[in-house]
């Protein structure tokens, strides 16, 4: 129900791109009250492989106003995935119920009416939506991206001018190529064929350990020369695919990719006995490029890369979809914030860039050590425990199915749990979210924060250092700290500029966060300057410019030292 | 991780521009809008050197200064850069959040809560404020309390919401009730002339009620300041009561007088050598409270009236903005047109003064203004006896015609109908061009007027009585315009009632007359009867005094009418007296072919009455 292209448009963003993270943005910048325009090249609905959600994807379903209309969309629920890799050919099987509860759960659907579902949503959420028409040129003043021109149905042609462009054109990312910054991963370099059945066994049927509520699930065999997908759809309909070596199939004509293919389904035994009673209902194999590659950077002077076009993973672990949607939300939370303010551009970019790239790099790190080698399921655990929970809070089980739900860094994943699990943050960072930034707290959060703190403050029987010692001494940075501005995404929408502190905290990193201004304060602690000279020198050069006596900026500075001494941060001299 | 450090201004930019921000303050100190200006020239230069990333707390002080110098400058003349202020408030908020920065916080807040306000958006200013008194620390004093919670309550006063203006009623008594005169003599004073003020905005309710309350609570106000010694509040005070006034007497024109003393006391207590903006105010103020008297076509209101417009206008080199007296310049011409008295002196200053309103409220951001204001021009021209009668013809229809193309037919019918109607006035006495194009122009402008509205019944009556007129003129000779004639002319008089409009009723009686008296004439004898009673009608309405030939025509009219063959008695006797009305206005001297035929006719009908008695 797209519109036809009309040129000379101008819009706040233009996104190229109508799969799940071009809509997600779309919808999101849309209902945020900008002006955006969808550049689609094909006409929804069309087939694309990719068809298993993780449970985060909710995260951006709820915040896109469209959960119910997925719902009803009568999808596969999918409570959890089955596993047979490495040596031992036992299955082994994760539940997302394992971490959060029963009813978490995920989706398999047919990507031709699920991206269908979300792009509509975009255009009743007000976005301009063209589908059908290519980006043909990316124009450019002073080196900013201010535009681009397109090509419509029927060879129509224009221009269309935008604040910003953002990129979700998937792996062809057409903008990473077009400024060169794709990085190829030699090491995740696969290929996957894939095709349709209809008719296949349910996984309960196979294996006697599982449930009905089980037979939704992913199912991922490893086999001689790669490993197998196999997700159940709607109306009897299995995706199947194989992703391999691409040497393997070099050279093959697209028949001998299907006899490729079966040949491989034949000799897996576990997958052959789900499909036994099934028939292969398409015409060929769909061959796709699973090459890894991350762009060097996410953004660039008036554009920004999502999804696949700013970094592919690889399918082993269908983070896919997760990764684009939730980019998509960084994405517009980013391109809201610098649109609105346009001097929180840098910090914003710079935020997408750092967090975006360590959600998907911890996806890398994690399918990396799947690839490498015959380890067993316990190591695999341990390497999500690790990446997931540095602080160790959760089991070995509830920090592997927490990855594997995609809930890793990924923005507001802190809603779907207790407040106790809050995403990481220390309960400093927590004091300065609720407290600074004037969140409304229940009682009952309130009280659990008081006890958190409590909790904590006794942990580390930390002892106040006198403000007296504070400011005749020397503070100095402990070993290994760093600090930088940067953003907060501290509520479900908002992306705040802060000042974020890392401090070294056994083999990990704790994060802390003070407010924005704390940046002057910070320029001021050189290891040079005694706490008192930091109040002499602040209270001239700005002290009076904000209203503040020399006595108002001692206390602030006071209270700052003492935080960061309170954090470990920082020792007095 | 990767990071975002942005270098470091070196030490001798970071001095620059520090010596630019304190010639900044220096000059930020007056109010003379150059330096102004040249402050904010400097504070955008020195912005440069401050990122938000690298010294964010200068950053956000360099930019709560750039906001307030910007602010200052667009209250004092330079609306465009309200923007600017507002864009440079939400920068220093970005970074001063309430714990750390509660000063800078507020100030920003406040400063954004007024330029927000001045740009309209009291959804925005009303939050500021909010904010503002959210961020008082526990300790803060009651005043300083006070005069948080009276900034939301201002915007409240200020919503279209009848239930916030509701409610900023409530807050200031709820404020006056913390704020006691006893201890904050001064201070409850300013609170009363607030809630006055807030009681004004009213709308829901018993209007007249809740002026009588501003103007309680004004007087109180003003009696407290003068025990306080303020007399700047008292004046304001006094001057507020006295501008109420003009709208409670058009709801009571009993109060005229009461309103009267009230101006007469503010106007006392505000010299216009020390207070000109407020003087200006209340002449202006005064002028439209004796306007509201001229629809008794009371000349003596119409000359109090205009005194007062003039002292205002000639205040315009004096007041902060010209903007304070302009609505004088659109009111003082409205009153010599209307008023009872068209001098040619008063239609020469109404068409000097309608074309400085031209200046003073450009089309463009006050096109409404700029319509009325050409409507008025093209009036005055048309009644002006000086100079060119086809160039001032000419030039009111150029003002019709602009006043036409700036305003919009479906957001203000009445203007428009206003304009249109004008317009076929002026087309239909145009002493030059094509008489039966002016004529077929005029007819079109008329009808697109009754097109447009019909809310106007006065503006509904004129365009009636002019198609009367026109149908009369263009289709003398055809029973059919005859008949239309008549009924636009009837249509005309259920919109212009003899009680209300004396003149017009007698005008278009008289026009009325003719027409019945010529479809008469070609036949249709019953309506020389209605004719008769139309002219009659026309001669009783009429003043002899202020409209001398009317007068006699229309009993010129009436006694050839009475004429006819076969009159009775009393009808010649009517005859007889009517000629005798109109012999002595129409004189030998200056009207000889017009006595002449009033003398034969006069002797004809005595001899005819004479035969019959």
């Amino acid at each position: 129900m797209s519109t036809r292209p009309v040129d000379g448009l101008e819009v706040d963003v233009a996104v190229i791109g109508g799969g799940p993270a071009g809509s997600t943005a779309a919808t999101l910048l849309s209902r945020a009250g900008h002006r955006v325009a969808v550049l689609e090249r094909e006409r929804f609905p069309r087939e694309h492989i990719g068809e298993s959600l993780l449970p985060i994807a909710f995260l951006a379903l709820d915040q896109m106003g469209i959960t119910d209309k997925v719902l009803q969309a009568g999808f596969v629920r999918k409570y959890g995935a089955t596993y047979i890799w490495g040596r031992s050919r036992e299955p082994w099987t994760l539940r997302f119920s394992e971490m959060i509860d029963d009813a978490f759960f995920a989706f398999q659907v047919r990507r031709a009416e699920f991206d269908k579902i979300l792009l509509d949503h975009s255009e009743a959420s007000g976005a301009t939506v063209w589908e059908e028409t290519q980006v043909t040129e990316i124009a450019q003043l002073g080196g900013r991206v201010t535009g681009l021109r397109w090509r419509g149905p029927g060879g129509s042609e224009g221009k269309l001018t935008s604040r910003y462009i953002l990129d979700c054109s998937g792996q062809s990312s057409l903008l990473g190529t077009r400024f060169n910054l794709r990085e190829f991963n030699e090491e995740m370099r696969h290929i996957s064929l894939s095709g349709y059945y209809r008719g296949a066994r349910k996984l309960s049927e196979v294996y006697p350990k599982l449930t009905r509520n089980d037979d939704g699930n992913l199912h991922i065999v490893s086999s001689a020369a790669g490993w197998f997908w196999h997700i159940p759809l709607a109306d009897e309909l299995s995706s199947v695919g194989f992703v391999t070596d691409p040497r393997h199939v070099r050279g093959m004509t697209p028949g001998q990719r299907v006899d490729y293919f079966l040949e491989n389904v034949a000799i897996t035994p576990e997958l052959l006995r789900l499909l036994e009673p099934a028939e292969w209902v398409s015409d060929h194999v769909e061959m796709d490029s699973d090459w890894s590659f991350f762009c060097k950077a996410f953004h660039g002077p008036g554009y920004m890369l999502c999804g696949d076009a700013a970094c592919f993973v690889d399918p082993v672990l269908s983070t896919g979809i997760a990764l684009a949607m939730n980019g998509a939300i960084r994405a517009s939370l980013t391109l809201g914030a610098a649109l609105r303010r346009p001097e929180l551009e840098p910090l914003a970019m710079h935020w997408y860039d750092t967090e975006y790239r360590k959600t998907a790099q911890d996806f890398l790190e994690l399918a990396l050590h799947w690839y490498h080698g015959e380890r067993s399921r316990e190591d695999w655990f341990w390497q999500a425990r690790r990446i997931v929970d540095p602080s160790q809070s959760f089991s070995l089980q509830q920090a592997f199915s927490l990855i594997a739900a995609g809930v890793s860094r990924s923005p507001g994943a802190t809603s779907h749990l207790k407040l106790k699990h809050a995403g990481g943050f220390s309960p400093e960072q927590l004091k300065v979210i609720y407290q600074n930034f004037e969140l409304e707290l229940s009682d009952e959060q309130q009280e659990e924060l008081e006890v958190y703190l409590e909790q904590e403050r006794q942990a580390r029987d930390y002892e106040p250092v006198t403000t007296e010692r504070l400011l005749s001494g020397i503070p100095v940075w402990t070993d290994g700290v760093h600090w930088q501005p940067y953003m907060l995404n501290d509520q479900e929408d908002v992306l705040r500029p802060a000042t974020l502190v890392e401090i070294p905290d056994g083999e990990s990193t704790k994060t802390h966060f003070l407010s924005i201004a704390a940046t002057s304060l910070l320029r001021l602690l050189d290891g040079s300057r005694t706490g008192q000279q930091i109040v002499d020198d602040a209270t001239e050069t700005w002290g009076a410019a904000v209203g503040k006596s020399a006595a108002a900026v001692r206390t602030l500075v006071a209270d700052t030292l003492q935080e960061l001494h309170a954090e470990g941060a920082l020792t007095v001299a | 991780m990767m990071d975002l450090q942005p270098p470091v201004p070196d030490e001798a930019s970071l001095a620059a521009a520090r010596r630019k921000i304190e010639r900044a303050k220096e000059l930020r100190r007056g109010t003379e809008i150059m330096q102004l200006r040249a402050a904010t020239d400097l504070l955008i230069e020195a912005a440069d050197v401050f990122d938000l990333a690298v010294l964010p707390v200068e950053f956000g002080a360099l930019h709560l200064d750039l906001a307030d110098t910007l602010s200052l400058r667009a209250r004092l003349g330079d609306p465009d850069v309200l923007d600017e202020a507002i864009d440079s408030y939400q920068k220093a908020i970005v970074v001063f959040n309430r714990d750390e920065f509660p000063e800078a916080y507020g100030r920003a807040f406040h400063g954004l809560g007024l330029a927000s306000w001045a740009a309209g958006q009291l959804d925005a200013a009303r939050w500021c404020f909010e904010s503002v008194l959210k961020a008082l620390p526990p300790d803060v004093s009651p005043l300083e309390h006070g005069r948080a919670r009276a900034n939301v309550a201002a915007v409240l006063a200020a919503t279209p919401e009848a239930n916030a203006r509701a409610q900023a009623v409530a807050d200031y008594e709820a404020l006056l009730e913390t704020i006691s005169p006893e201890a904050y003599p001064t201070e409850h004073a300013e609170f009363l002339l607030a809630l006055g003020q807030t009681r004004r905005v009213q709308l829901d309710g018993d209007r007249r009620g809740h002026l009588e309350l501003a103007v309680t609570a004004f007087a109180r106000s003003a009696d407290l300041a003068d025990a306080g010694s303020r007399g700047d509040l008292r004046s304001a005070a006094l001057a507020e009561a006295a501008l109420t006034q003009v709208e409670l007497t058009t709801l009571d024109p009993a109060r005229f007088n009461e309103a009267k003393a009230a101006f007469d006391l503010a106007l006392a207590e505000t010299p216009a050598q020390t207070q000109p903006d407020r003087h200006a105010k209340l002449r202006l103020g005064f002028g439209q409270l004796w306007a509201g008297r001229l629809s008794g076509g009371d000349e003596a209101a119409s000359a109090a009236a205009l005194v007062h417009f003039e002292a205002a206008i000639a205040l315009a080199p004096r007041v902060a903005s010209a903007s304070l007296v302009a609505p004088a310049l659109i009111e003082a011409p409205r009153v010599m047109l209307d008023g009872p008295t068209r001098t040619q002196a008063r239609m020469a200053r109404a068409i000097e003064l309608s074309r400085l309103a031209l200046s003073a409220w450009p089309r463009a951001q006050f096109p409404t203004e700029y319509a009325r204001v050409n409507l008025t021009l093209g009036s005055a021209l048309l009644a002006s006896t000086a100079g060119d009668r086809t160039a001032n013809a000419r030039e009111a229809l150029e003002a019709f015609e602009t006043g036409l193309d700036t305003i919009n037919r479906d957001t203000e019918p009445v203007a428009y109908a206003s304009l249109q109607v004008a317009l076929a006035e002026a087309l239909a006495t145009r002493p030059d061009g094509d008489r039966a194009d002016n004529l077929r122009r005029a007819s079109a402008a008329a009808n697109r007027a009754l097109a447009a509205s019909d809310e106007d019944r006065a503006l509904v009556g004129r365009a009636h009585h002019l198609l009367g007129r026109l149908a009369l003129e263009t289709g003398a000779a055809s029973a059919q315009t005859l008949a239309e004639a008549a009924s636009h002319l009837n249509r005309a008089l259920e919109d212009r009632p003899r009680h209300a409009e004396p003149a017009a009723y007698a005008e278009t009686q008289m026009l009325l007359g003719m027409v019945l008296a010529s479809q008469a004439a070609r036949g249709e004898r019953r309506l020389l009867t209605a004719a008769i009673d139309a002219y009659r009608a026309s001669a009783a309405a009429y003043d002899p005094h202020t409209h001398r030939r009317e007068f006699a025509s229309v009993h010129f009219n009436l006694a050839v009418a009475l004429m006819q063959p076969g009159s009775s008695t009393e009808a010649l006797a009517e005859a007889v007296r009517s000629f005798e009305y109109a012999e002595p206005i129409f004189d030998a001297v200056a009207y000889p072919q017009q006595h002449a035929m009033i003398i034969g006719n006069l002797a004809q009908a005595r001899t005819r009455l004479e035969g019959l008695t």
